[in-house]
C-alpha cells in the first residue's frame, strides 16, 4: 500500500518533469524561426567570429568561431598585419569541399584554432582577413579585423597567466565555457555556478517558503515525501530559468538588461515585501482558493496533489528572485543570446537552477530531522526571514533611489527589528545570558540604526560609512565627472582625434540602467579612480534612446548594451579590455592601472 | 485574512504574467521573423548617382536607366551561390530586353574579367569593389550578404529585395512577367 502510494507520487513528479520537456519542442518551434527559415540569416560577426590571444612571448593563437551552417574558406583566411616576415600563420588543414570555379576547396564548418607564430616583436595589434559562406546559399564579403593582442610584460612572466586574466568577470567566465561547446563541461560548470549562487542572500526567501511548505501544508510529513514536494518546487524553479534560456536563444535580446529595468526591480521589492509581510504573520501566503481548488480537484485523480502547487510555487519563487540575481545570469543569457542556440542555453540554465536547487533538496531530505516542530522558536526564525526579505527587497531597487532615501530605509531597517528585540526595554535583574546577549546586539543594531539616520541628513554616499561625511569633513565629497557627449560614431572620432596624445575612456550609459548609475555612485565618485581619470578625456554615450546610432556606437565595440566602458590609448587605439558590466571601485582601478595609467597612489 | 492572502496572491500574479506578456509584446519583432522592410526612394539615389565601369572599362552612368523596371544583382566571383544564379538571371535578361538588369561585382576587375571568359552572361556587369557592399547596404542589405538582388520598378520604387540565391521564377514573378 506504501509502496505504491510511493510510486504514485514519482509518477507524479515524472509528469512535472514531462511538463518540462515541451521545452525541447519549444527549441525546435524556435528554430523555425530562426535557423530553418531561409529568410533569416545571421549577421557576419554573428556567423564568424574571431578572437586572438597571446600564448607566451613569441606565439599567438586566433580563434575562428563558426556559426552552425556557415563555413570559412581556409585559403582566405589571412594575416594583413604584420606582415608574411615577421609573423606566420599556420592554420590546420579544413575539409574537402568541391568548388566548380575554383576546383577542390578546404573550408572550415566548425571552430578552428590557428597559430601564429612571431619572428620579431609581438606586435600590439594583429589585423586578420577572413571570408566565408553559409549552407543557405549566400556569402559574406571578406572581413578585415584587428585584434589587440596582450603583450607579455616580461621573459618571467610567460608561465603565469597574464594579469588581466585575473580580472575577468563572472559573465566573461560564463560566456567562455558556453563558447567551448563541450557539453558536460557547460553542465558540470553551470551545476557548480548554481550551488555558489544557492549561497547568495538571493536564495534565502526560498528556504522559508519551502519549509513552509513541507511543514505548513504537511504537517506530519515523512521524509521521502518531504523530498519529494521540494524536487517538484526545485523542478518548477528550473522551469522558470529553463524559459530564460529559451528566451534569451530566441530574443537574441539581453535578458537580464530588461530585468535591470526600473519597473522590474521595483516590482520585485513589492514581491519581497509581500513575502516578508507573509513571514510576520499578516497572513498566509497561498494561491488564490479558486485557483487551488481547481487544481486540488484536477490533481486529486493522481495522488500527491500539492506536487503541482508546489511546482508551480517553485516556478513563481524564481521569477521573484530573477531581479536578484540577473548578474550572474547575464553572462550565460548574453553568449546564448549571441548565438540563437536555444538547446544550449536551455540546458545551461536548467543546470545552473538545478544547482541552485540543491541546498533546497537537502532541506527537503533532511524534513524529519533538521527543520524542528513548529513553535515559537520557528515564529522568531519567520519574522528574522522577513527582515532579510525586507532588505533583498531595499537592495533591489536601492540603484534606483536617491542614497538619502536608501539610508533612511536601511535605518528604519534597523531600528525597528531593534526595537522588537527590546533594545530600549530595560532587562530584569533576572535576566539569562541569551537575553542579555540578545539586548546587547540589539543596541548595536540600534546604534547602527541612528548612524545611518544621522548619515541621511548629512550626506553620507554609502550606507556602509554613514557617518563619512562628518569624519572627513566636507571637502571629501568630490564633484562628479564631467563626461564631454558624443551621440554617434563620427562624433566619437572626433573626439578621440581631438583628445591630443591623451588617453580617452569612453563610457556607455542609460537612464534605464542599474549598474550605470552604480558606477556613478560607487566608482567615479572615489577620490583614487578620479585621480585616475584626471589626465584621461572622457566620453559618455548616452544609448537611453538606443536608436540607430546608439546600436553603431555599441556594435563598433561589440557590446550590447550598457555599462561599457572602453578605453584609448593615446594614438586613438582601443585598449583590451573592454569593460562590461559592473566592476567595483577596487576592480576598477586595477583594470585602469593595468592598461598603461601611470602607477601612482 | 485568507481572503487578503488570496486578493494579495492574485493581483501579484496577474501583475508578474503581465508585465511578462508586456514585455514579450514590445520585443515581439525580436521573436518573430519581421518582413525585411523596403528601403524607401530617397535611397535611390545613392544608385541613380553611381557612375561605374565594366571589367573592359566602359563606363556606365546608372541613371541612364531610370524608367525602366530593373533588376539589380550584387555578387562576386568568389561567392558559389552567386555564380549558381547567374545563368538564369541571364536567360531572363535575354527574354526580357525591356527589363535593364545589371550584375555589379563586389570584386577586382581582373576576377571579374577571368570569370566572364569561362561563363558569359548577357548583361553588364559592374565593376563595384570598394562602393558595391555600402551601396547594397543603402539598397536595404542590412546583413550585409552575397548575392543580394534588388528589383526596381519603372516608378524607381524598391518592389522587392532579395537575400542569397534568387531563381528565374522568384524574379519574374516579381516583375509579373
Amino acid at each position: 500500500m506504501v509502496i505504491t502510494m510511493w510510486f504514485r507520487r514519482w509518477l507524479t513528479l515524472a509528469m512535472l518533469l514531462a511538463m518540462v520537456m515541451p521545452l525541447q519542442a519549444a527549441t525546435g518551434f524556435g528554430q523555425l524561426f530562426t535557423e530553418d527559415d531561409a529568410q533569416e540569416f545571421l549577421p557576419v560577426d554573428k556567423a564568424f567570429k574571431v578572437e586572438a590571444a597571446l600564448v607566451d612571448a613569441t606565439h599567438a593563437q586566433l580563434r575562428f568561431i563558426v556559426a552552425p551552417g556557415h563555413y570559412l574558406y581556409r585559403e582566405r583566411i589571412q594575416l594583413v598585419s604584420p606582415t608574411g616576415e615577421t609573423a606566420q600563420l599556420t592554420l590546420p588543414s579544413g575539409e574537402a569541399k568541391n568548388d566548380p570555379n575554383f576546383g577542390p576547396q578546404q573550408v572550415f564548418h566548425h571552430d578552428t584554432v590557428a597559430d601564429v607564430v612571431f619572428s620579431a616583436a609581438v606586435p600590439a595589434v594583429l589585423q586578420v582577413r577572413y571570408q566565408g559562406c553559409s549552407e543557405k546559399g549566400l556569402c559574406y564579403p571578406p572581413q578585415t579585423k584587428s585584434l589587440p593582442l596582450n603583450a607579455v610584460a616580461s621573459p618571467a612572466a610567460t608561465n603565469t597567466t597574464s594579469p588581466l586574466a585575473a580580472l575577468e568577470t563572472e559573465d566573461e567566465v560564463s560566456g567562455k565555457l558556453l563558447s567551448s561547446g563541450r557539453w558536460w563541461q557547460i553542465v558540470a560548470g553551470f551545476f557548480g555556478a548554481g550551488l555558489l549562487l544557492a549561497f547568495t542572500p538571493c536564495v534565502f526567501p526560498m528556504i522559508p517558503i519551502l519549509s513552509g511548505i513541507i511543514v505548513g501544508k504537511n504537517a506530519h510529513t515523512s521524509r521521502a515525501k518531504a523530498f519529494t514536494l521540494s524536487l517538484a518546487y526545485t523542478l518548477g524553479m528550473c522551469l522558470t530559468y529553463t524559459l530564460a534560456g529559451v528566451a534569451a536563444g530566441l530574443s537574441g535580446q539581453l535578458l537580464s538588461n530588461a530585468l535591470q529595468t526600473p519597473a522590474a526591480l521595483i516590482a520585485g521589492a513589492l514581491i519581497f515585501v509581500a513575502l516578508s509581510f507573509s513571514m510576520f504573520g499578516f497572513y498566509e501566503l497561498k494561491l488564490p482558493s479558486v485557483i487551488e481548488n481547481a487544481f486540488f480537484n484536477w490533481s486529486k485523480r493522481f495522488t500527491g496533489g500539492h506536487l503541482l502547487s508546489d511546482f508551480l510555487m517553485g516556478a513563481i519563487s524564481a521569477l521573484i528572485i530573477s531581479p536578484c540575481v540577473a548578474a550572474p545570469l547575464a553572462g550565460a543569457l548574453l553568449y546564448i543570446s549571441q548565438t540563437h542556440d536555444v538547446v544550449l542555453g536551455a540546458v545551461a540554465l536548467f543546470s545552473l537552477s538545478l544547482g541552485m536547487g540543491v541546498p533546497l533538496l537537502l532541506i527537503g531530505a533532511s524534513a524529519g530531522s533538521i527543520l524542528p516542530k513548529a513553535g515559537e522558536w520557528m515564529n522568531a526564525i519567520r519574522r528574522l526571514f522577513g527582515v532579510l526579505m525586507l532588505a533583498v527587497a531595499v537592495w533591489v531597487v536601492s540603484p534606483i533611489l536617491p542614497v538619502a532615501l536608501q539610508l533612511l530605509l536601511w535605518a528604519a531597517l534597523c531600528i525597528i527589528p531593534a526595537i522588537y528585540l527590546r533594545a530600549i526595554d530595560p532587562l530584569p535583574t533576572t535576566a539569562t545570558t541569551g537575553q542579555r546577549l540578545t539586548k546587547g546586539v540589539a543596541l548595536m543594531l540600534l546604534l547602527y540604526g541612528i548612524a545611518l539616520l544621522i548619515g541621511a541628513w548629512s550626506g553620507a554616499r554609502s550606507p556602509l560609512q554613514p557617518l563619512q561625511t562628518l569624519t572627513a569633513g566636507r571637502q571629501a565629497a568630490l564633484p562628479a565627472l564631467s563626461f564631454q557627449r558624443v551621440r554617434s560614431v563620427q562624433e566619437l572620432e572626433q573626439a578621440v582625434q581631438s583628445a591630443q596624445g591623451k588617453r580617452v575612456m569612453l563610457d556607455f550609459y542609460a537612464d534605464w540602467c542599474v549598474s550605470c548609475k552604480e558606477y556613478e555612485q560607487f566608482v567615479f565618485s572615489e577620490p583614487a579612480v578620479q585621480a585616475e581619470l584626471k589626465q584621461m578625456l572622457l566620453l559618455q554615450a548616452d544609448v537611453t534612446a538606443n536608436n540607430a546610432q546608439d546600436a553603431a556606437l555599441l556594435k563598433k565595440f561589440a557590446l550590447f548594451g550598457p555599462p561599457g566602458i572602453v578605453f584609448f590609448d593615446a594614438q586613438g587605439q582601443t585598449v583590451q579590455p573592454v569593460i562590461k558590466g559592473y566592476h567595483d571601485a577596487g576592480r576598477f582601478l586595477k583594470i585602469l592601472q593595468s592598461i598603461g595609467g601611470s602607477p601612482h597612489a | 485574512m485568507r481572503k487578503v492572502a488570496s486578493i494579495v496572491m492574485t493581483v501579484l500574479l496577474m501583475v508578474v504574467l503581465g508585465s511578462g506578456f508586456r514585455w514579450l509584446y514590445l520585443n515581439r519583432h525580436q521573436f518573430l521573423a519581421t518582413e525585411a522592410t523596403l528601403p524607401d526612394e530617397s535611397h535611390m539615389n545613392a544608385l541613380w548617382n553611381a557612375t561605374l565601369s565594366d571589367q573592359k572599362g566602359k563606363t556606365y552612368p546608372l541613371a541612364q536607366f531610370k524608367g525602366k523596371p530593373m533588376i539589380v544583382n550584387f555578387w562576386a566571383t568568389w561567392c558559389e551561390p552567386c555564380r549558381e544564379e547567374m545563368p538564369e538571371i541571364s536567360e531572363l535578361a535575354s527574354a526580357h530586353p525591356e527589363v535593364a538588369v545589371l550584375g555589379l561585382a563586389v570584386d577586382e576587375a581582373a576576377a571579374v574579367h577571368e570569370f566572364v571568359e569561362s561563363t558569359p552572361v548577357v548583361y553588364p556587369l559592374l565593376i563595384a569593389e570598394n562602393e558595391g557592399m555600402p551601396l547594397a547596404e543603402t539598397l536595404g542589405n542590412n546583413k550585409g550578404v552575397l548575392p543580394y538582388t534588388v528589383i526596381v520598378s519603372a516608378q524607381g520604387e524598391i518592389t522587392h529585395i532579395f537575400f542569397g540565391r534568387v531563381s528565374r521564377k522568384m524574379l519574374s514573378s516579381a516583375l509579373n512577367l
